[in-house]
């Protein structure tokens, strides 16, 4: 009995100092199917560090952070922040009862405060806690504008999220779409969360099919503003556009390499629709495909060397993937009749698109080896457009489903589908803007750490 | 009361897996540290080319034959309708063709613009490369007909221009067309 008992004890101690040794600060690993969601407390902000003062910038601050958690699909984020509050406040600004939290089913906390300086400048300090290991793992600080109040909150977010799951999250991240509210499609580009809408161009004609560059700086997109659809690259903050290919006939559909060196793009000049890529500055355009069939809607592998396309060679539109040469074309998609509008993951593994059955379309994604089709919506009209986010985590695409054309973002997996565009008329062709490049979206906000 | 034999055996466990504990961890912590490297030297690769970006001033390989120019209606050339999914022309389309062409070769030299145009219900990416088919096919027909090649120019406007936003058969037939404008002289 003796002998067992200890043999025992020696295991769980050998066991346990594995795991404590073992252990990384990956909590969760989002890509197996069920995973579970971290469940997150977020009190209010406090302004100078002390409970007594509560007030509506505190409150913006916490609804800006909790909204982005939960968009992201994984967290759950305990609601009541007046209660929440009131607990923060009877703890004191630096000490953390990790019991009471844990009580609340949480697993982390987050406890934020600020200060406005004589400046009129922030200056929030954040802090994030795991409750089961009962420490601090975040700590920033961050500076700046109060017009830039959003993208501070929104840049310690995704920290939390890579803090928590591995991955930066998509909270400052954008995505550009065509609107047609104001008479003409033009050109609009809105945060991750849908504030912050802006439009692009005042074209008064058709814009189409933007593709946001991996440098962040600008956009490709087709407008007919000038008689005929032509390819233009437009800084992402509207305020300079340049005519880039300008053949006859379409120069539409284009996708950036993914260096950014190189846009893959349809033209029509040499009879029917093919595909062409060409240098970003403008020169050393090659043919790729060659068939009397049309080609169109050219998609690069995230490791260069290969593009899917749309094709109907075999009298119906059907996706295939051809080297970035054109050369060794093979057949993707074998599923119903109509396969379009391919979009290759940046994690390289699975291509979405639009497969149409029974009249209606819904997004699919097929592994880039043909296998492990599945599709993602369903009975809710229309979906077209599917384009990845930079982390591989989500779709943005259009949809008919909620009784208007708008752009809506889900998981990867089809789960957690929301919609995007409330500015009516009709809102499609979504790209979405890399990770956050600083200059891209020129701010003054500085972050120091003090973790 | 244990033996020394298993005492020893357990102790050599104990240590054997709390070292393989550390080793598995410190690789994990290398393997970690390569990654975030690799990713902090493609971010600086991609934050050093669009610096590129913007010095590069593209410079457009060939002006398209329509830029500028100021395109007005004429009521004398008549629509062609095509069937769904379908480039080719109907009986009904080649009549209309032929007196569209009638009339382009009574006033050559006019420059003529063939529109084509598609119903919503394919993809916004096929429906421009059917658009530029179904224009081009009319084209074809008007220079078999005698027109001058080079006064005869297309561009596809996919579903982007409908005539009726509706979304029944009714309005898709009306949208499913290639119109004719002509350059004023």
């Amino acid at each position: 009995m003796g002998k067992r008992v200890i043999f025992f004890l020696v295991f769980i101690i050998n066991f346990s100092l594995c795991l404590a040794f073992g252990s990384s600060e990956v909590y969760i690993d989002v890509t197996k199917p069920g995973f579970k969601k971290i469940v997150i407390a977020i009190p209010n902000f406090y302004r100078d560090g002390s409970f007594q003062k509560e007030d509506n910038l505190s409150k913006e601050m916490a609804k800006i952070l909790v909204n982005d958690l939960r968009i992201s699909g994984l967290f759950e984020v305990i609601d009541n922040p007046l209660f929440l509050s009131a607990m923060a406040e009877s703890e004191g600004n630096v000490k953390v009862d990790f019991n009471q939290w844990r009580v609340l089913g949480a697993q982390a906390l987050v406890k934020a405060d600020y200060t406005l300086g004589e400046d009129k400048k922030l200056m929030i300090k954040c802090r994030l806690y795991d409750l089961l290991r009962e420490e601090q793992v975040l700590g920033k600080v961050y500076r700046g504008e109060q017009n830039l109040l959003r993208r501070m909150v929104h840049r310690f977010s995704d920290e939390i999220v890579l803090k928590l799951t591995g991955e930066k999250g998509m909270a400052q991240t954008k995505i550009t779409f065509i609107s047609d509210v104001s008479g003409h499609k033009e050109l609009y580009t809105i945060d991750f969360d849908g504030h912050n809408l802006e439009r692009l161009t005042r074209n008064r004609s058709i814009a189409l099919s933007p593709a946001w560059s991996p440098g962040g700086k600008r956009i490709a997109y087709t407008s007919y503003h000038e008689g005929n659809p032509d390819l233009y690259f437009i800084s992402s903050d509207g305020t300079r556009q340049v005519a880039v290919s300008t053949f006859p006939g379409l120069n539409a559909t284009p996708d950036w390499s993914p260096d950014g060196s190189r846009i893959a793009l349809t033209l029509s000049k040499d009879g029917n629709a093919e595909i062409y890529i060409f240098k970003v500055d403008g020169t050393d355009f090659q043919r790729l495909t060659r068939h009397r069939s049309s080609d169109w809607s050219p998609s690069w592998s995230p490791d260069g060397e290969k593009i899917a396309f749309g094709s109907d060679r075999t009298g119906t539109p059907e996706i295939y993937i051809m080297n970035k040469d054109g050369g060794d074309v093979r057949r993707l998609t074998h599923q119903g009749s109509y396969n379009d509008s391919p979009a290759w993951s940046p994690k390289g593994d699975f291509i979405a698109f639009a497969s149409r059955q029974k009249g209606l379309f819904d997004i699919w994604v097929i592994g880039s080896d043909g296998k492990n089709a599945q599709r993602l919506t369903s009975n809710s009209g229309n979906n077209e457009n599917p384009y990845w986010s930079p982390d591989g985590r989500y779709i943005v695409f259009s949809s008919t489903g909620g009784g208007t054309r708008d752009v809506y973002i889900m998981n990867s997996d089809g789960s957690n589908q929301r919609r995007l565009t409330f500015l009516g008329g009709n809102n499609y062709c979504p790209s979405w803007s890399p990770r956050d490049s600083r200059e891209a979206f020129g701010n003054s906000a500085q972050e120091g750490g003090e973790n | 009361m244990i033996r020394k034999a298993e005492l020893v055996l357990l102790s050599v466990l104990l240590l054997v897996s709390f070292t393989v504990g550390c080793v598995s961890m410190s690789r994990y912590k290398q393997l970690e540290s390569e990654t975030s490297k690799l990713r902090a030297e493609r971010e600086e690769l991609l934050a050093r080319i669009s610096e590129e970006e913007l010095e590069a001033m593209p410079v457009p390989p060939e002006i398209s034959a329509l830029r500028g120019k100021v395109l007005v209606e004429v009521p004398e050339l008549g629509d062609v309708y095509f069937e769904f999914d379908k480039w080719d022309l109907t009986p009904p389309a080649r009549e209309i063709l032929t007196k569209n062409a009638a009339w382009i070769k009574k006033n050559h030299p006019v420059e003529v613009l063939l529109e084509g145009h598609c119903d919503e219900r394919g993809t916004v990416d096929y429906n421009l490369a059917l658009g530029d088919r179904r224009a081009k096919s009319a084209r074809k027909y008007l220079i078999l007909l005698g027109c001058d090649a080079d006064r005869i120019f297309t561009i596809s406007y996919g579903e982007e221009r409908p005539v009726d936003p509706g979304h029944n058969e009714e309005a898709w037939a009306k949208n499913r067309r290639s119109h004719s404008r002509v350059v004023a002289p």
